[in-house]
């Protein structure tokens, strides 16, 4: 009986350490997590601006490798923002890194990989991480 | 004859320079903090796109609720799935005005408090939102920032009574962002 006891409680400590450590897992690092689609910058671009609904249905959430060329980096103490040229002078693809990323130089081809977020004046990614 | 082409040249200047009068950020951050006893929830978005017309007064932001990072990834997804249902209303969007838009000098070094208002949109709802905003200009760089609370209900989201006592009623949402004059091409 008592080892019954024992058993139940180590399954319930067990139990309680699991969610408590799913409830305060951080968020993965998209490096680590499988791409869904991989495209570039400007057929991503005329995806959205063609038809935002179903561009959203297929890409939101999902995980994206987007080739371009760097057009444009902008960075706080918080966030490094890179736009990658979609061949549309008003509209980009914006990735807000991971984290700052000194490697990235102003017209050079790179391949990032993020989260898409949707479409506003350009398609955002977030927690972007060079491929 | 030179002098009346010199005038004309500097009037069609004049009215370009003054029409190209906007502001905007592709990177304006916009965070809100809920906060009681049992948990503080904060979430961040680096990635709002705003425009401001200073011929008009005429403010707008949009973000992409996705775009909100949580420290944790299950609020992250609880946020996005359960109550801003994100994939079905992916954007927020304030649509507003500045009342003394007139007494505000972007082109001068200052500080200047802006009364804004106008109507914000999240998950498929309307509400009206009356604030305040500072613009800051420093040497020629032009930022603001706002704050302003909003109640959760007045949105449609509806909270669950098994984490009611987690998530405050009213949030906090702060704003700041540097603006950049939109050039003509």
């Amino acid at each position: 009986m008592k080892k019954i006891l024992a058993i139940l409680f180590c399954l319930g400590l067990v139990g309680a350490l699991i969610g408590l450590y799913m409830f305060n897992k951080p968020l993965e690092s998209v490096s680590s997590m499988k791409t869904n689609y991989s495209i570039n910058a400007s057929d991503l671009l005329v995806a959205f601006e063609e038809n935002e609904t179903s561009a959203n249905t297929k890409y939101l959430d999902k995980v994206l490798e987007v080739k371009g060329i760097v057009d444009k980096m902008e960075s706080t103490e918080e966030k490094t923002t890179i736009y990658l040229d979609a061949g549309n002078p008003l509209s980009s693809i914006i990735f807000q890194l991971e984290k700052s990323d000194s490697e990235l130089k102003k017209g050079e081809e790179v391949t990032l990989k993020g989260i898409c977020t949707g479409y506003l004046m350009d398609v955002v990614l977030v927690r972007g991480v060079k491929v | 004859m030179k002098k009346i082409v010199a005038t004309l040249t500097f009037l069609a200047l004049a009215i370009v320079t003054l029409q190209a009068q906007k502001y905007f950020s592709k990177t304006g951050e916009i965070s809100f903090h809920s906060s009681t006893p049992i948990e503080d929830i904060e979430a961040v978005s680096h990635s709002a796109s705003t425009v401001f017309d200073v011929e008009s007064g005429k403010i707008q932001w949009a973000v992409l609720i996705k775009s909100f990072e949580f420290e944790k990834a299950l609020m992250q997804e609880h946020f996005n799935e359960n109550y801003m249902e994100s994939s079905k209303y992916p954007k927020g969007v304030f649509k507003g005005s500045i009342k003394n838009y007139e007494s505000i000098d972007l082109t001068k070094d200052g500080k200047y408090t802006a009364e804004v208002n106008g109507t914000l949109e999240i998950h498929g709802k309307s509400n009206l939102i009356e604030t305040t905003a500072i613009f800051k200009v420093e040497n020629g760089q032009v930022s603001a920032t706002s704050d302003f609370k909003i109640a959760v209900a007045d949105y449609g989201i509806e909270i669950p009574s098994v984490v009611r006592d987690n998530i405050a009623k009213e949030v906090e949402v702060k704003i700041k962002t540097n603006y950049e004059l939109l050039e003509k091409s």
